[in-house]
């Protein structure tokens, strides 16, 4: 009975205590928006603005985006057409998109949550306890990324929402359901103005130069990305007069103060991108990841492709299938690089590059290093057999030109070979009227060398290096395209023939050889520098680095090149193509009575 | 198929079909695992108890005050070691890398506190009168700690110490932890009143508190009331003497929920990344140094309030011929209000994702029938009855908050059930001598034909299918439900058989729609499920040309998962024997029973059964796909689908039950 009671009276005092106190919430693992109000949380979310861009660059979907339907790619065998996949890259190649197709995504579903928090912090900032110099440099850190989310959505889908709910470059926390991108024209104008503003004053706030190897934000990148906002707006509705001025002298700012912003081109074109160097001191901005670790690159599945990660797709996703190519003749029982390699990836065959890109932009592969420093063009065997050691002897090689494959063959097509191994010649690419073989098309061809990563641990794995974004040679060309376009033409001949100079750089050559070959390849007449001009010059410099499309849509030359050059996407490609589709998830979450009024017109 | 012992009988290392498999080190077969993993574990352990003790005094006559205390604690530790992958000794967990190892605790604990003060009161022997008061106070807490490591020193150290291993800068350290609490407090009080027991009246009053429900909405008042008339017990009842239970019930209340996540109305900042996995974690590195990444995954919902339910229930309890035949029959109509639900916002709201809110009104209106019969009883004693239940629900949205007719996005569609499916209509395929119909939507022969059914600006077919072609084709809910058990006894001798039948409704096989499944794609390069697909000379209606595209709209692909989800199952047989009297004396026991059943029996009846060989019921819930169709609910009330997961069993009992 004495228990009873104890039990009874101990019922009553937890009934006393229990009180309604038991039903505040206080979670030991969950934070509300006020920890970014704290400098650790401020940072921390600057942290998540920066990792953010890894979605944005790298993943296959983004790569596609900016790749597949333009002169330079199109798609190669394997178009994702496998489960999770909607044939994105066949139906963006061929320009039979449509709303729903998955690969549009990237950008749009991985962007405004890093705006929105941008905006958020911004409004943090003055109150966070931080040294004053700091914080300056933080704020001019969160308008370069919020400009540089704004720029990477707008080339793809024109004006897209700045109030997201809360009102203009408002901190967001309503459960907003509509979508305010009604009047297309005015909101342009609000983006670019935007972008400008914010590049404007990370150009004036960030620290001259960036880590030695790190990438941080420098006015060096700021100047060269206003540069590039002000020369994509005078191509679009929004533009202002002045757009080509500022963006001359923004670009020429960094290109006539190396010194001071810390940056300089390589020698040798092949470095800019070569394995493990990837701090160089031409890039001025790459997106950071850590070579071979993928937790910290934040890959959960690093032999997955595309999807939920933020990995580096794009190291597979340009390789053909050099493991299924038959060596040292086109009849032998070997395959001498069958077992796939880490450093050539996963021949995932996603893009090949058109004809034009082959025998067009890069016709002179000789003269001009910037070919070799691309593509692969020597695969060394992985398998022992067939008279070949792996990791030792060349399996093949991707010729030139048809001749040099013929002499090094002996002759054509099949005469007493002066080779051990298999010189493929480029009739012999799936585009050039033949194929390596005849039941693969699009199967083998010359396969972007940009992204290779010694550091993979697999060959499948998705890539783990920095993704560049911006490099000292591309403010070049945006610097000789303003000057182009501001009626300064022998200027933009000067610039771009830096990079001609540049380019004839190879180490086994000596200076004189260079200067030979530099007066081969020269522009030396102001008549030859055109926008077109420009283009393709970017596209030597720039081939493969998943801006191919935005760069051609934002000039207007979309729709035009494509039809020239790519025999895939031209018999589709209409003018509205030019904006890609409002991704169908947005507007069937978007409360209104007809969302399809949000739509890009033509889809 | 693909062997999986090469000729001299070695296990084949990587014995796939697929190209890409086989040049993927990342496995390896895993009959490894039986051979050659001698070092490998796993390690599950659990402690869990449940306690309750209670207290009971009577203050006065009828008046009793009674305390139960429920105690629970649990406990869960998990523990893995993978060995490295060795030239000649192939590890399966582990391919092409070196060992790990990674322990994971986790706790729970939660006590029930109920007071309960009960009034029982007779008066005049025929009002019967009982006040139940109850205030309860109910809380639960969990938490977990992980750590992983690799490059441990030696195989020998499994899990013991992870500080035993290189500190090197790995792929595989991992750290993580959660934890939630909850609580409830209900105070509730309870009249029941029975006149001459004949006529029966009770009547509830609640008051709940929930801690997962926003500051402010915590409280939620509700009550419930219920009349009963045993009609057996009136006098002219007397005359029909084959009846001897007839009664007659009804109740209008409000019934209540608050089962949501903890935590779900202060919103979410957290360095949570949404790959999951040791990657799961928002990070970044300025160089070398690696840094981590704070973002917002989920608004604050101030208004998160309860969901309630009005319901009215209308019962009537029968019995015949001395209860050989007994049953019940039931009718409801309820509605439910504030429905918690997670919406998909815009991600334009510059906070995408699951926004769980208080989303507006919904009515299920059913009807229950259930029939019990002792069918024969004969004097040598063998005995066959029968237990028959049948059920309807119907399910639908009345209202969306802010007079929104459809949110397709969160599969909300105002006049249509919570199920419904939002899709394209498939019409069958493309046949060659449509070739020139085809055409016009940009389509050929062999490719999905889809219906146009609107999309000019009259609202009439446009020639072309867009998004506006897609809409509310049906929903999975079923048309009728029921169960038959049949139930023969002979001597010692039972047997018993369970049939479970459906009818009506649409399941969602995500292993037919093509971007879900590999199984499905039909591209040649992998073992592929079996279907009727088209060719020139096979013009068959069901699946498409094996091809890249098998439509030319890039999101129809979903279409080939809708099939008729009706079926008629065999669950059990159970075959019992039961020893007589002198045989347990003899075996000095009180009663002993063997036993032989089978469950999941057989498909009697199913379309989908009949046209895929597939078993027709889910095996889970919301998308189980490689590719997200879009229109499949996720979360705590999910779409059931049919996935990849282990689909239902066959399994085969032979037992004895004995008491002593």
């Amino acid at each position: 009975m004495k228990s009873t009671y104890s039990l009874l009276i101990l019922a009553l005092i937890a009934t006393a205590f229990g009180c309604n106190k038991k039903l505040e919430e206080q979670p030991f693992t969950v934070f509300s928006v006020d920890y970014y109000k704290t400098p650790s949380g401020f940072e921390n979310g600057v942290n998540a603005l920066y990792s953010g861009m890894r979605f944005v660059f790298g993943p296959e979907g983004a790569v596609g985006l900016g790749t597949v339907g333009t002169d330079e790619f199109t798609f190669a065998e394997q178009p994702r057409n496998g489960a999770g996949g909607t044939q994105d890259f066949l139906v963006m190649g061929r320009y039979t998109l449509d709303p729903a197709v998955g690969s549009i995504l990237t950008p749009w579903n991985r962007s405004f949550n890093s705006i929105n928090l941008a905006n958020g912090l911004l409004e943090f900032a003055p109150d966070v306890p931080l040294a004053s110099d700091r914080r300056t440099t933080f704020t001019a850190e969160i308008r370069f990324l919020r400009a540089f989310y704004y720029l990477n959505l707008i080339q793809y889908f024109g004006a897209v929402p700045v109030d997201l709910g809360s009102g203009d470059l408002r901190f967001n926390q309503q459960p907003f359901q509509g979508f305010n991108r009604k009047d297309t024209v005015a909101l342009l104008k609000r983006n670019y103005e935007v972008v400008i503003e914010d590049l404007d004053f990370a150009s004036k706030n960030l620290p001259d130069r960036r880590p030695a190897s790190a990438f941080r934000f420098s006015k060096a990148v700021a100047f060269h990305m206003l540069a590039k906002a002000h020369i994509h707006r005078a191509y679009s509705s929004a533009r202002q007069g002045d757009d080509f001025a500022k963006g001359y002298a923004a670009a020429m700012e960094v290109i006539n103060n190396l010194g001071k912003y810390g940056t300089a081109l390589q020698t040798f074109y092949a470095d800019v991108h070569r394995p493990r160097n990837d701090y160089n001191s031409e890039i001025l901005w790459s997106i950071e990841r850590i070579p071979g670790n993928f937790i910290a690159n934040e890959i959960s599945n690093p032999s997955g492709i595309g999807g939920n990660t933020k990995g580096v797709d794009a190291a597979n996703d340009f390789c053909g299938d050099y493991t299924n190519v038959r060596a040292p003749l086109n009849t032998s029982a070997t395959q001498p690089v069958s077992t796939r390699t880490v450093l050539y990836g996963r021949p995932i065959r996603r893009f090949c590059p058109t004809p034009w890109l082959y025998n067009v932009a890069f016709a002179d592969k000789v003269n001009d290093s910037r070919y070799e420093g691309s593509f692969r063009t020597v695969y060394i065997a992985s398998t022992t057999g067939g008279g070949f050691t792996a990791g030792t002897d060349t399996a093949f090689i991707m010729a030139f030109t048809n001749r040099i494959a013929d002499s090094l063959n002996g002759i054509a097509p099949s005469g007493p070979r002066l080779k051990p191994y298999r010189v493929i010649a480029p009739r012999e690419f799936y585009f050039i009227g033949g194929s390596i073989d005849g039941t693969l098309t699009r199967n083998m061809y010359p396969s972007i060398s940009k992204y290779e990563d010694p550091d993979k641990i697999e060959a499948n794995n998705q890539g783990t290096r920095p993704f560049v974004v911006a490099k000292l040679s591309e403010t070049y060309l945006l610097a000789a395209e303003a000057a182009l376009a501001s009626g300064n033409p022998s200027a933009a001949m000067d610039l771009i023939n830096v990079l001609k100079r540049r380019a004839v750089n190879r180490p086994e050559l000596s200076e004189p050889q260079r200067v030979a070959r530099y007066d081969l390849i020269k522009l030396t007449s102001t008549s030859q520098v055109t926008l077109d001009f420009i283009l393709d010059e970017r596209t030597r410099e720039l081939a493969g680095e998943c801006s191919r499309w935005p760069d051609l849509a934002v000039r207007n030359k979309l729709v035009e090149r494509v039809r020239l050059y790519n025999s895939d996407g031209a018999p589709n490609v209409k003018d509205f193509h030019v904006r890609r589709p409002i991704p169908q998830s947005q507007l069937n979450n978007t409360v209104d009575p007809n969302p399809q009024q949000f739509q890009n017109t033509g889809y | 198929m693909v062997s999986p012992y090469d000729s001299l009988g070695n296990i084949v290392p990587t014995p796939w079909g697929n190209i890409d498999d086989i040049n993927a080190s990342g496995r390896y077969s895993p009959l490894y695992l039986k051979t050659n993993n001698p070092e490998w574990v796993d390690r599950v352990r659990r402690l869990r108890t449940f306690n309750s003790v209670y207290a009971e005094v009577e203050i006065l006559t009828g008046l009793k005050y009674r305390a139960n205390l429920g105690l629970s604690f649990a406990q869960q530790h998990n523990a893995q070691f993978q060995p490295e992958d060795l030239p000649g000794k192939p590890s399966f967990f582990r391919a092409v890398q070196g060992n790990i190892a990674s322990v994971q605790n986790g706790e729970t604990w939660g006590y029930t506190l109920e007071n309960l003060l009960t009034y029982d009161k007779l008066i005049k022997d025929k009002h019967k009168i009982n006040f139940t008061g109850l205030y309860s106070i109910q809380e639960n807490q969990s938490f977990d700690n992980f750590v992983q490591k690799d490059s441990i020193a030696d195989n020998f150290v499994q899990f013991y110490n992870l500080a035993l291993s290189t500190p090197i800068n790995s792929n595989n350290t991992a750290l993580g932890g959660g934890e939630n609490r909850w609580a409830l407090i209900s105070y509730m009080g309870r009249l029941n009143y029975a006149f001459n027991n004949k006529y029966l009246v009770t009547l509830t009053y609640r008051r709940d508190g929930s801690s997962r429900l926003a500051a402010g909405n915590q409280w939620f008042n509700y009550w419930a009331g219920s009349v009963g008339w045993n009609i057996i017990d009136e006098r002219f009842m007397e005359r029909f003497r084959n009846i001897n239970n007839l009664k007659l019930r009804l109740s209008y209340g409000t019934t209540s929920n608050q089962a949501i996540n903890p935590y779900q109305s202060l919103g979410l900042v957290n360095n949570s990344n949404g790959i999951g996995g040791n990657a799961g974690i928002t990070r970044y590195n300025f160089g070398p140094t690696i840094v981590s990444g704070y973002n917002i995954i989920n608004l604050p919902n101030p208004n998160l309030s309860w969901e309630f339910t009005n319901v009215f229930n209308v019962g009537v309890d029968y019995g015949f011929f001395n209860n050989r035949i007994s049953g019940s029959i039931e009718a409801y109509w309820s509605k439910t209000n504030d429905i918690l639900y997670g919406i998909n916002l815009p991600v334009t709201s510059g906070v995408a994702g699951s926004y769980l809110t208080n989303i507006g009104q919904m009515e299920n209106n059913g009807f229950e029938f259930s029939l019990s019969s002792l069918n024969v009883k004969s004097k040598s004693g063998f005995t066959f009855s029968t237990d028959l239940n049948l059920f309807v629900n119907n399910n639908k949205l009345l209202r969306l908050n802010g007079s929104i007719t459809e949110q397709p996005g969160s599969q909300l569609f105002v006049g249509h059930s919570m199920t419904a499916i939002w899709d394209y209509n498939k019409l069958g395929i493309w046949q060659s001598n449509e070739a020139t119909e085809a055409a016009r939507f940009g389509a050929q022969p062999g490719q999905l034909k889809l219906l146009d059914r609107a999309g000019a600006a009259d609202g009439k077919p446009d020639g072309r299918i867009t998004i506006a072609d897609k809409y509310v084709l049906g929903d999975q809910d079923a048309d009728l439900q029921g169960g038959l058990t049949l139930r023969f006894g002979y001597k010692g001798f039972d047997l018993s058989s369970v049939i479970f039948a459906r009818f009506g409704g649409t399941l969602i096989s995500q292993l037919h729609q093509p971007n879900g499944a590999f199984l499905t794609i039909l591209d040649g390069r992998r073992n592929s499920i079996k279907v009727d697909y088209w060719t020139p000379t096979n013009p068959t209606n069901w699946f498409p040309m094996p091809q890249t595209q098998i439509s030319n709209v890039s999101d129809a692909w979903s279409t080939l998962g809708y099939y008729d989800a009706s079926f008629v199952k065999m669950r059990s047989i159970n075959l019992g024997y039961s020893f007589g009297k002198q045989a347990l004396k003899r075996l000095g026991a009180q009663s002993v029973r063997l036993y032989f059943s089978v469950d999941n029996v057989a498909i009697l009846h199913s379309p989908f059964y009949r046209q895929t060989g597939v078993d027709p019921e889910g095996t889970g819930t919301g998308n189980q796909g490689v590719g997200n169709p879009g229109n499949i609910r996720a979360g705590n009330n999910g779409t059931i689908t049919l996935g990849l997961a282990t689909p239902p069993r066959r399994t085969f009992t032979m037992g004895a039950n004995i008491s002593l």
